[in-house]
């Protein structure tokens, strides 16, 4: 779950970096330049807000700091207590508390100084004011020095806890140090916990994921207890304890008979009757390891005897072996079922199961008729299920494999798998129909012929001298008519000159498609055409056109009139922008003047500097640039 | 048998494939490896179709059919028509359909006998559908959501349906489809089952998303596998119920 | 739908669509009171009078179904054409649905076709709501009112306790009568009667109720003749009679046969029953019938009952009549949907012949010289058959017959038309039994005859003086325990002595109302604990009952010595199997 996830925490710097993040972000994020004939609220406001910037910088760190951090008592108790293993809670608490107080102290030192801010009569004042304050809260974040450090320290080594989830199924595999916990859970899941032949090679927890049931389940495997009181336990053992402790988890309690550990088999029991309250109300496994080298059956009567007693218990033995891999998966579906069932039987009581019944119930149809609905699955279908268990086919060649072969040329075939009756019509032009028409039915494919026959045809027609004949068969009346046609336009024509002839501009018009020529092609072409033109300097060929006036047109071009007995909607006029929403003149007076003192004000009128313009007060301050200087001295704070 | 794929990203399969008994449509994508996927499934029992259908890729939600036929919004184009004409079967009838509720898809749910639809849909679609498709048809609405089609995936062994549906309405359905129904959900968690599954009688395809429990559901109630659908309140009951809460 | 429909339908393709317009204009009319099924349809021009028939009654069954079809999808809304025209629309859509398919309907067709997939859709919607497979069980779910299915087990076969062992063997749930003493909780439980049910009938002895859909045909016990399939009405006339062991009976109109057999398990095969019937045919089928029930007392004789000499010295001992004439049947419900049935318009003629003829039977029956008892039953609801025979013919025997309480606890009386006329019994479809009507009369002055009764033990003599009720109740008592009683365990095995009382208890859950008194003073010091409730019981009966027990009080004690050591016999027998009990 996400919650858990402590990978996320921010770094915490170390109080120098503090002091040096939060000093460089307030110099480089507030106004640098002050001086010291400004009004004096003008100066003061000028060093608040640097005061009042590093504090806020100071207070949003150190917010992100105690936030980021685990409360102890908001977490799972499972990672409370292992936090507590890990890292002290009292530590830890103190730590954060520190912080926590730091940051209280930052904010009523800036709360100080700008008051006495107020008090400050000159820059001067103002400036040391506001030194001091810086000062306090760097010397008080120079005090949380070694709480960072610690919590720096937290921060590494929770990011790398194993991200255990408290709520899931999990099984949680124990035992003494060498028995065999790391190379079973190797053995069910992918985790590769280191495997050494010697106690306490796992000294963390350690999380596994394995599939059963269609479900995943965790499984943590612990570091090895050991047979003492639980003051006695170290940081490493407390991890196991803690984890077994506090997760509703199946236990797999590993022992060796073999005694390869080092432990007795009366040692083993005795660890598991210590711890045995720590399994109480889960799903517990005694699994009986190294059977491949001793069994149980192989153990005297008085040896066996104690597992009997285990069975009378009501507590499962189970025997595997991790070298032989012999019953570890018998173990593994025994402890998932035995934790299923308990987890079913827990979530059935509650209310959220109710919501979701719905989804476990087969609804089964009550026939309603006698007709069959038969599944439909082919022959070939139900074939190639029995060829699937006896063996593979070759692999068909899919459309994909084609796809890289060809890499660039490929080009997909739609037309490749059509169903036709007569293969050969596969690549066949599909028709393009319109409207129900065919448009190839009425395209005529010999038409060029036809027209070329027609040309032909005309040409004789032409050579005959079919068109020749004159007109020459018109009686006087027509003839007249055209003679008094021919004058009226003629009218026409001198009319028109006329007219144009007033309309005319008179400036020389140059066509659209005219293009620029250069003065060396225009030489050549009028050369060509035998024009001998002085070209040089003083020729205004090179020069450019001047621009002509704008002739007015001579009609004003009409809007289309509407239908004045279309009833309107509105008055398509509207008001100007600058009297829209004025109800009056003397209210448009008003405004007006407004906006026009609102320019002054924001106005920079007289070029004056600002405290936005870079300013540079001394050019060559003497520190810098006189004697022998150490690195970074040379920057400007 | 479900197989889990995806579209270019997708998990929405059913949004991009058509699968029936008798044939099987997928969009066209920029490369082929979600044709691949269904082409090593089917190709060599039904043939399986790379269409758009009016020029759109989620043509598993613009159209509807079955073993018998196959119905095309009136959006189609002639070309597409054409195509898909020319690479079915010819027991499959396909024709164009006017229809306002033109996703067909998402408005019409149906295996090779029954056909739940709309509410709303029209009296003549309806009755195209009862003949094209050879089903019988009824309005109906799944965990009173109204796009029936959208939220059931059904089959002639079997029918998932929406999560919420009530055991009385998986009843009712179940008793009109004839078919055993469960409610559920695919590509982990979501709602809407054709959108992420297209399914026919012998194989299913579903998100890639989709987790093992989603998948082994399907599996049994599709018949798709050895599990008969009483596996689910037997075998799988404690899976479900520990995944589910 | 039924093979003589199919039969019927031709091919006359021409003739349908006339067929349709006929069968609509029939049922308009017949919806409207204006006649009956077969007068219109003979009254029509149409050829094929037995298709127009069939198609009529077939529409007017699936009529609820089909507008109820045409509600859930506003047909007549989207189709102006069928609106106009709804009977014709209702015809067609029970040929469409129900019948063959449409076969020429114009541009009605073409409309219903329209809605084809809708239609059939909707019909597919009621089966899934009824949880039905086959459209006729949807018939007879929709139908309201339907009477559930009756079965009367067969002393003579079995018992009681085993029938009901067997079925729920079967996987049945049983409810004994006892279950049933608040007054309607009977008629609440057979209303709401679900498959896999059994109720056992408080009113008449051994009858069993099972859902109205119940297929007994291939059931082991109908086959072998364990249980007989007979409406509750039917079984009055004999319950009522209740003849002793050994006497001699005469069953005036017996066919089919089933009265006959209620006879001779009443009377436990002992005695002698004399039936008649005139039709040759049914007298065979009711030959076979009675065989199988293992009734071996009766003797079937093809002859007019009418012209039967009531001086034969062969029927000088018979003192029981039972009178249960041919009727016009109008109360069998079953027969025919209330809407097709001919008792629109009661035919008068039919009646006044009818009840002639059932007064000249019932005269005769009381002419035979030994006579004692005459039940005189009809299956008619109207009262020319009914009260008014009944009247007649007390008027004419005033002097030598009375009327006899029949079923003092059952509801229904007769109509009120003459003196002594509750007295009588009327039963109707909402009592969940057919119509029926019976009365009972006894002879004035009667003497009783010696009767011969087989028992385990051998013959058992009656001396003559005894009132016959009493009698009557001793011998079925004997009767019972000649069956086989099983006794729930209740620690019989070490209180062999209160077994007995406990046998009784059991039993008389299941007979009955009738509670042998005589069991009281036994009972007392055995086992105060279950007599005090048995003697609550036996009260609370006896005070309804009060005349007969108290009199017959002495005799009864000495019966019931010879009950109970036939009982405790069996019992000893049977101490090691302790199979279930009704009673619990």
């Amino acid at each position: 779950m996400s919650h858990y996830n402590f990978k996320k925490i921010t770094v915490v710097p170390s109080s120098k970096d503090f002091i040096d993040i939060v000093l460089s972000k307030t110099q480089r994020k507030t106004p640098t330049v002050i001086h010291k004939q400004y009004a004096i609220g003008r100066i003061r406001t000028f060093y608040m807000r640097k005061i009042k910037y590093t504090q806020q910088n100071y207070h949003d760190k150190l917010t992100m700091i105690l936030t980021d951090f685990p409360k102890l008592q908001d977490i799972h108790p499972f990672y409370a207590d292992l936090m507590n293993v890990l890292y002290d809670r009292d530590h830890y608490k103190l730590a954060l508390g520190q912080i926590n107080t730091a940051r209280h102290l930052i904010d009523s030192v800036s709360k100080d100084y700008t008051r006495l801010m107020k008090y400050g009569d000159s820059l001067y004042r103002c400036k040391q004011l506001k030194r001091a304050a810086l000062g306090r809260m760097c010397t008080i974040m120079k005090r949380q020095a070694q709480s960072l450090a610690y919590l720096e320290q937290v921060r590494q080594h929770l990011s790398r806890l194993p991200s255990i989830d408290p709520n899931t199924r999990t099984l949680l595999i124990c035992g003494f140090p060498n028995v065999g916990k790391s190379s079973f859970i190797n053995k069910i899941t992918r985790a590769d916990v280191e495997v050494q032949p010697y106690a306490f090679t796992t000294k963390s927890l350690f999380v596994g994921h394995t599939d059963y049931k269609y479900l995943r389940w965790q499984v943590v495997d612990t570091p090895g207890i050991l047979d003492h009181s639980l003051e006695e336990r170290n940081t490493i053992e407390m991890q196991a304890i803690t984890a077994l402790a506090h997760l509703r988890a199946a236990i797999l309690y590993i022992m060796d008979v073999s005694e390869q550990c080092g432990k007795s088999l009366e040692e083993q029991i005795e660890l598991f009757h210590n711890i045995k309250p720590l399994f109480t109300n889960k799903p517990l496994i005694v699994c009986v390891n190294k059977i491949d080298v001793k069994r149980i059956d192989e153990l005297d009567d008085e040896r066996k005897k104690v597992f009997d007693e285990f069975k009378a218990d009501g507590i499962s033995v189970m025997e595997m072996s991790t070298v032989s891999e012999e019953g570890v998966m018998n173990v593994k579906t025994e402890a998932c079922d035995r934790l299923l069932a308990q987890r079913v039987e827990v979530k059935m009581k509650g209310k959220k199961v109710t919501s979701m019944l719905n989804r476990l119930h087969v609804a089964v149809p009550a026939k309603r008729d006698t007709k069959a609905r038969p599944p439909c699955i082919p022959e070939s279908v139900l074939k190639k299920r029995q060829a699937m268990d006896t063996g593979e086919k070759p692999k068909r060649k899919l459309e994909r494999d084609i796809m890289e072969e060809e890499d660039d040329d490929y080009i997909l075939d739609l037309q490749k798998h059509y169903d036709l009756k007569n293969d050969e019509e596969k690549y066949d032009v599909i028709p393009e129909i319109w409207e129900g028409h065919n448009i190839a039915d009425f395209v005529d494919p010999d038409i060029m012929e036809k027209l070329e026959a027609l040309e032909r045809e005309e040409e004789l027609r032409e050579k005959a001298g079919a068109y020749d004949s004159d007109m020459s068969d018109e009686d006087e009346e027509m003839k007249e008519i055209r003679k008094t046609a021919k004058q009226i336009r003629e009218v026409k024509g001198l009319i028109m000159i006329e007219s144009k002839g007033k309309r005319k501009v008179e400036k020389p018009h140059l066509p659209r498609t005219a293009i620029k020529l250069r003065e060396r092609q225009m030489e050549r072409k009028m050369r060509a055409m035998g024009a001998d033109v002085e070209f040089g300097e003083d020729s205004h060929l090179g020069r450019e056109r001047s621009k002509s006036a704008s002739r007015q047109a001579l009609k004003r071009k009409r809007s289309e009139s509407r239908d004045p007995s279309a009833s309107r909607q509105r008055s398509s006029s509207r008001t100007p922008r600058d009297k829209s929403g004025i109800r009056d003149k003397e209210m448009g007076a008003k405004v007006r003047k407004i906006a026009k003192k609102a320019q002054q004000k924001n106005f920079n009128r007289f070029g004056k500097i600002g405290e936005s313009d870079r300013h540079i007060s001394e050019k060559k301050p003497k520190h810098l640039f006189a004697g022998k200087r150490k690195m970074g001295k040379t920057d400007r704070r | 048998m479900a197989v889990r794929t995806q579209f270019e990203g997708n998990n929405e399969v059913g949004v991009f494939a058509k699968l029936t008994n008798s044939y099987c449509l997928v969009a066209m994508g920029g490369s082929e490896n979600f044709y691949s996927v269904f082409e090593g499934e089917l190709a060599e029992t039904i043939p399986v179709i790379h269409t758009s259908i009016a020029g759109c890729r989620i043509i598993g939600r613009m159209c509807v059919g079955n073993r018998n036929g196959l119905l095309v919004p009136s959006t189609t184009t002639d070309q597409e028509l054409q195509h898909i004409r020319n690479s079915l079967p010819d027991s499959v009838k396909i024709q164009r359909v006017e229809e306002r509720l033109s996703a067909l898809g998402n408005v019409i749910a149906c295996n090779d006998y029954v056909a739940l639809v709309h509410p709303d849909l029209d009296k003549e679609t309806e009755q195209i559908l009862a003949d094209t498709l050879k089903v019988e048809v009824f309005r109906q609405t799944i965990a009173e959501q109204v796009l029936v089609g959208s939220y059931c995936a059904i089959s002639n062994q079997g029918g998932l349906v929406h999560p919420k549906t009530s055991v009385e309405d998986q009843d009712e359905l179940s008793s009109l489809l004839q078919v055993p129904l469960v409610a559920g959900t695919l590509n982990r968690g979501s709602e809407v089952i054709s959108g992420g599954m297209v399914v026919n009688d012998w194989v299913a395809f579903c998100g890639l998303d989709t987790t093992s429990t989603e998948v082994n559901v399907i599996e049994s109630v599709f018949k798709l596998g050895d599990n008969q659908p009483s596996t689910m309140s037997t075998q799988m009951r404690e899976s479900l119920i520990d995944s589910m809460t | 739908m039924p093979s003589f429909i199919k039969k019927i339908y031709s091919n006359d393709g021409l003739m349908t669509s006339v067929l349709y317009r006929t069968t609509a204009d029939i049922i308009e009319q017949v919806l409207g009171k204006r006649g009956s099924v077969k007068s219109l349809v003979l009254k029509s021009n149409y050829q094929n009078k037995k298709q127009l028939y069939a198609i009529t009654c077939e529409t007017l069954k699936y009529r609820d179904v089909i507008l109820q079809i045409i509600a859930g999808t506003d047909l007549l809304r989207h189709e102006k054409l069928l609106a106009k025209s709804e009977t014709i629309t209702l015809v067609l859509l029970y040929d469409f649905l129900f019948g063959r398919g449409i076969q020429t309907g114009g541009q009605f067709k073409k409309a219903l076709l329209n809605h084809k997939a809708a239609l059939q859709a909707e019909l597919a919607r009621l089966k899934v709501k009824a949880k039905v497979t086959k459209n006729e069980d949807l018939l007879s779910d929709l139908q309201s009112g339907s009477i559930p299915r009756y079965a009367r087990v067969n002393y003579l076969k079995t018992t009681p306790q085993n029938v009901v062992q067997h079925f729920q063997d079967e996987g049945y749930t049983f409810s004994p009568k006892s279950a049933f003493k608040q007054p309607g909780s009977f008629h609440k439980a057979v209303k709401a009667i679900q498959t896999m049910q059994l109720l056992q009938d408080p009113h008449i002895d051994g009858l069993l109720v099972f859902p109205q859909n119940t297929d007994f045909h291939k059931h082991p016990l109908y086959i072998d003749g364990s249980i007989i399939l007979q409406d509750k009405a039917s079984c009055v006339p004999a319950y009522v009679l209740s003849p002793p062991n050994g006497s001699h009976v005469i069953d005036c109109c017996a066919a089919p046969g089933n009265k006959t057999s209620h006879l001779a398990a009443i009377m436990a095969n002992t005695g002698k029953i004399f039936s008649f019937d005139l039709d040759k045919k049914r007298l065979e089928t009711m030959r076979s019938l009675t065989s199988k029930a293992g009734v071996t007392s009766a003797e079937l004789t093809h002859h007019d009952f009418l012209t039967v000499d009531p001086k034969d010295p062969k029927f000088a001992r018979v003192q029981y009549m039972l009178v249960d004439p041919s009727c016009s049947g109008s109360g069998i419900y079953s027969r025919l949907d209330p809407l097709t049935s001919e008792n629109m318009e009661a035919d008068d003629d039919r009646l006044a012949n009818l009840a002639s003829f059932q007064t000249k039977i019932l005269t005769h029956a009381m002419s035979f010289p030994a006579v004692k008892k005459v039940v005189y039953s009809t299956c008619s609801v109207h009262q020319q058959e009914n009260e008014d025979v009944v009247a007649a013919v007390l008027r004419d025997h005033r002097d030598s017959f009375t009327l006899d309480t029949v079923l003092p606890d059952w509801p229904r009386r007769g109509l009120d038309i003459f003196a002594g006329a509750e007295k009588c019994a009327r039963m109707h479809a909402d009592d969940l039994t057919n119509g029926f009507f019976v009365a009972l009369f006894s002879k004035i002055g009667a003497v009783d005859i010696d009767l011969d009764v087989q028992t385990e033990n051998g013959t058992l003599a009656f001396d003559g003086q005894k009132k016959h009720a009493t009698k009557r109740k001793y011998n079925k008592e004997i009767a019972q325990h000649k069956d086989t009683i099983d006794i729930k365990d209740k620690g019989s095995k070490s209180r062999k002595s209160t077994a007995k009382h406990e046998s009784n208890v059991a039993q008389n859950e299941f007979k009955s109302n009738e509670e042998p008194p005589s069991k009281i003073p036994k009972v007392v010091f055995q086992n105060p604990q279950i007599t005090q409730s048995a003697q609550k019981r036996k009260r609370k009966k006896a005070r309804r009952k009060s005349e007969p027990v108290t009199k017959t009080h002495k005799k009864t004690i000495k019966r019931n010595d010879i009950s109970s050591s036939v009982a405790n016999k069996r019992l000893k027998r049977k101490s090691n199997d302790n199979t279930s009990v009704v009673a619990k």
